[in-house]
């Protein structure tokens, strides 16, 4: 009797402890970094391929995900991306309240799987978003997932935090204000193109979107006049209305470090960044987007296209805010090279980390037949990251340093 | 365009086939002169022509060809308004038709519709009738379905029929048909098959145009029978013995797509999106009316099955989704005409009297779902087995005032609640109400 109390009692335990996992699952756990998560979704085969046939349409399909043994049912599904959008292997927005406004999977609006096909190493746009965490800045969770359509294996994604307000109350304690996607169209540098408020519509209101045009648009353009019009004197004041100079220097000290191409300082204009006005605030913050374009050259210099910015060239004369983006680049190499032994670079957190994410994607990279890369152009991949995290915080250090002394040469 | 030029042309081609059956009437000048005499001894055929209930000319019994229009003018008003140009006046009808009888034997007819420039025709058919158990009709024309949907807009107690008439039953095509009856309309059958409306499915102006029907998608046979069963039964209040009871069915096949039916408020708004469906597509609809006197009672209940094959994520088959509608409405005419399928005043306006007034109210509901089980999740996605269901209950009621047998106004009071208030014209925003008028010349 006593034998059967006892097994009795170790199956209630054993049971509950199993069950623990599955009812305690949160986002942190998708957004785990540390493994590779499998997501399933079920959309009906004509919806699927309707999907990959158009995927330049933004048409919503019914779906539903598991995950760790979640289900999902009510969701919706469509293809995504910019220059990312492809048809065999769709970048995809997942929304859980496009059915039902109540919707949520652990406590999300959204989902965003990357198709990681604009980087053959398949990893930028994970690491970048980790360094730019470490730095404190306002950037989205993310991994890397294994996803099953109808239970047949698509490739290897990121699945990344949407911008939406659970990250917004996550990141600044309220939800209530305004959120803008920049939606790039043309080349643009923070230039004043008149008081047109339509002349400003590249921010695209993702929040408290039936305001009228006036309240969405006119704090913009009134940032934008007072970033263009204001004398050099009146500038900082100016512009501390819609800005923390300073967090916009340590915005784009960032984007330099990590050599983006296609950032606030990008080779085509502004761009990937979403702006954030708090409820009851004219100040803006700004949020990285799709940092896939980045770690191109260590030896990037540190004020690559500052010059090209109104923004950023008119605050960096202003002294402490050029010390505030000198400060973050200087901060940005420590932090990519924390607990490098010595003078070996490939020992720093940086370098460990690309390590680390090779050798958690290197199988699934192999297995994903649908990547537009061949597996030698991800090893080359993978092997110019080795060669940017290896070199960027010495240049970046020796380059921070030029600023206050004699310069050197820096390699 | 070809078929309906084709039935035209067949409805011309039935008279020389009619004559050549019928016994030979002597030949007759076709001339507007009254009357009009002839070189035989045969007896005269005369053209006659007369302007009252309508233009009509006739000759002898055997030949009657008669001039037809409806003309309809609403105008709306709303509380609260959800777009404020659905207020004002517009034109619903502007028609005009020709119907022709030849030897009692065949009927035609060829009607036209001037306020829409994409399907201007309506009806435009040839009936030939071999007994009164056993016509046959050929050409576009209303399919046989539904109380509601069989009575002509002219002649209807509301200004607009039920909603479940407008979204489910099927509206006109091009078909063919058998049809009689037999003891006195006692019984009437009708059946017929039809080529099916391609055409394209989200326009909600056809639906508003409550003339139209809903969508068939493909062949489809439809059917309708009436029966008075207590029409000999001298012993029951003469009322009673009015009571027909109608039974209607529709068959077709729908195309896998989001062609199902959805929900339209009355004015057109939508309460419940199209799904995916699949399939057959079943309509069934039962009836009954009560004419007596000046009053009337009708009933009727409307049901759409449509199949979802192979509609869910997982490519299985779903649930059938289903719309359903019904309505009890009654009429009075309160000047004490009796209620006929034209209202004649007894003392018409400017001839010594007020006209004929009729006051009329109707309750109905309209709701759609899936016949999933219940301990599903109901969800609104196009692909969910347990579709969250949407309802729609209105109420109107109405003044009918008929000038003369011509010129009728009406005005009616409609009070529309929808169940889910996130799925309505205004979001959260769940009563409406509307305030309609026509005025309407028809002859």
């Amino acid at each position: 009797m006593r034998a059967t109390l006892r097994i009795g009692l170790v199956l209630v335990l054993a049971i509950a402890v199993l069950a623990v996992p599955a009812a305690a699952q949160t986002a942190d756990d998708l957004f785990d970094s540390s493994s590779v998560q499998d997501l399933r979704l079920l959309v009906n085969s004509r919806d699927w391929q309707e999907l990959k046939d158009r995927f330049q349409d933004n048409t919503f399909f019914p779906a539903e995900l598991a995950w760790r043994g979640l289900r999902q049912q009510n969701i919706g599904v469509r293809s995504r991306g910019l220059g990312s959008r492809n048809p065999v292997k769709p970048g995809l927005l997942l929304r859980f309240d496009r059915y039902a406004s109540d919707g949520r999977f652990l406590g999300l609006r959204t989902l965003v799987l990357d198709n990681l096909t604009q980087d053959p190493s398949m990893m930028k746009e994970v690491l970048a978003m980790q360094l730019y965490r470490r730095l404190g800045l306002p950037a989205p969770r993310e991994a890397f997932v294994r996803l099953y359509v109808n239970g047949a294996l698509i490739g290897l994604y990121a699945v990344v935090e949407d911008i939406a307000e659970p990250f917004l109350q996550r990141t600044f304690g309220e939800s209530g204000g305004t959120l803008y996607e920049y939606d790039w169209t043309f080349e643009y540098n923070f230039e004043y193109r008149g008081s047109t408020l339509e002349n400003y519509t590249m921010f695209k209101p993702q929040t408290n979107t039936t305001q009228s045009t006036f309240d969405l648009y006119s704090p913009i353009e009134r940032m934008v006049r007072a970033a263009n019009d204001s004398s050099d004197e009146l500038f900082p004041a100016a512009m501390a209305e819609f800005l923390d100079l300073q967090a916009f220097a340590r915005y784009i000290a960032m984007d330099n470090f990590v050599s983006d191409d296609d950032g606030w300082l990008g080779v085509w204009g502004m761009n990937n960044l979403f702006l954030y006005r708090g409820q009851g605030s004219s100040r803006f913050d700004i949020i990285a987007w799709d940092k896939d374009y980045t770690f191109w050259r260590p030896t990037n210099d540190i004020f690559t296209r500052v010059d090209n910015s109104v923004l950023a060239r008119r605050a960096l004369a202003i002294p402490d805010v050029r010390q505030a983006y000198l400060d973050t680049l200087a901060a940005a190499a420590d932090s990519a090279a924390e607990g490098q032994e010595g003078a070996d670079a490939a020992t720093g957190w940086l370098a460990r980390e690309v390590e680390r994410l090779y050798a958690l994607i290197q199988p699934l990279a192999q297995q994903d037949t649908n990547k537009p890369y061949t597996d030698a152009e991800f090893e080359a991949g993978v092997g110019a990251l080795r060669t940017f995290a290896a070199r960027r915080s010495a240049f970046v250090r020796c380059s921070v340093a030029n600023q206050s002394r004699p310069p050197v040469a820096c390699n | 365009m070809t078929r309906l030029w084709l039935a035209a042309l067949f409805c011309t081609c039935c008279v020389p086939l009619a004559r050549a059956q019928a016994p030979a009437p002597p030949a007759t000048p076709l001339r507007l002169t009254l009357p009009v005499p002839t070189t035989t001894d045969a007896p005269a055929a005369q053209l006659q022509g007369r302007w009252t209930p309508r233009p009509r000319i006739t000759s002898g019994k055997n030949v009657s060809l008669e001039l037809r229009a409806k003309l309809q003018n609403d105008g709306a008003w709303f509380n609260p308004v959800v777009d404020p140009e659905d207020e004002g006046f517009i034109w619903r009808r502007r028609r005009l038709a020709v119907r022709g009888e030849f030897f009692n034997r065949v009927e035609f007819e060829v009607e036209r519709e001037f306020g829409d420039e994409v399907e201007p025709w309506r009806d435009v058919w040839a009936n030939v009738k071999a007994h009164d158990l056993l016509e046959v009709r050929g050409g576009k024309f209303k399919l046989p379905f539904g109380l509601d949907n069989m009575t002509s807009s002219v002649e209807h107690d509301f200004i607009f029929r039920s909603l479940g008439t407008r979204a489910i039953a099927p509206g006109r095509d091009i078909g063919a048909m058998l049809h009689g009856e037999a003891a006195r309309r006692r019984f009437t059958y009708a059946i017929g098959v039809f080529s099916g409306d391609e055409r394209q499915v989200a326009d909600s102006e056809r639906f508003f145009d409550d003339d139209q029907g809903a969508d068939s998608f493909g062949r489809t046979v439809s059917g309708r029978v009436t029966v008075q069963p207590l029409d000999g039964a001298s012993s029951l209040p003469s009322g009673l013995r009015n009571l027909e009871i109608g039974a209607s069915g529709a068959w077709s096949k729908v195309a896998e797509g989001l062609n199902s039916f959805k929900g339209n408020s009355v004015f057109g708004y939508d309460y419940f999106e199209r799904v995916w469906v699949n399939g057959n597509r079943v309509r069934t609809g039962i009836d009954v009316a009560i004419v007596s006197g000046p009053g009337s009672l009708k009933a009727e209940w409307i049901n759409a099955s449509d199949e979802r094959l192979g509609q869910g994520v997982d490519d299985g088959d779903l649930s059938n989704m289903f719309t359903r509608g019904w309505y009890v409405a009654g009429s009075w005419l309160v000047t004490g005409e009796d209620k006929e399928d034209t209202v004649s005043p007894k003392r018409p306006l400017l001839r010594g009297g007020v006209g004929a007034i009729e006051v009329a109210a109707r309750y109905e509901r309209m709701l759609l779902g899936s016949a999933a089980d219940a301990s599903e999740p109901a969800f609104d996605n196009p692909r969910a087995e347990n579709l969250r269901r949407s309802q729609d209950a209105v109420l109107t009621v109405g003044v009918s005032w008929y000038l003369n047998r011509w010129l009728k106004a009406q005005g009616n009071a409609i009070r529309e609640s929808f169940n889910d208030p996130t799925r309505t014209p205004i979001d959260g925003t769940a009563t409406y109400w509307s305030y309609v008028s026509r005025l309407q010349l028809a002859f």
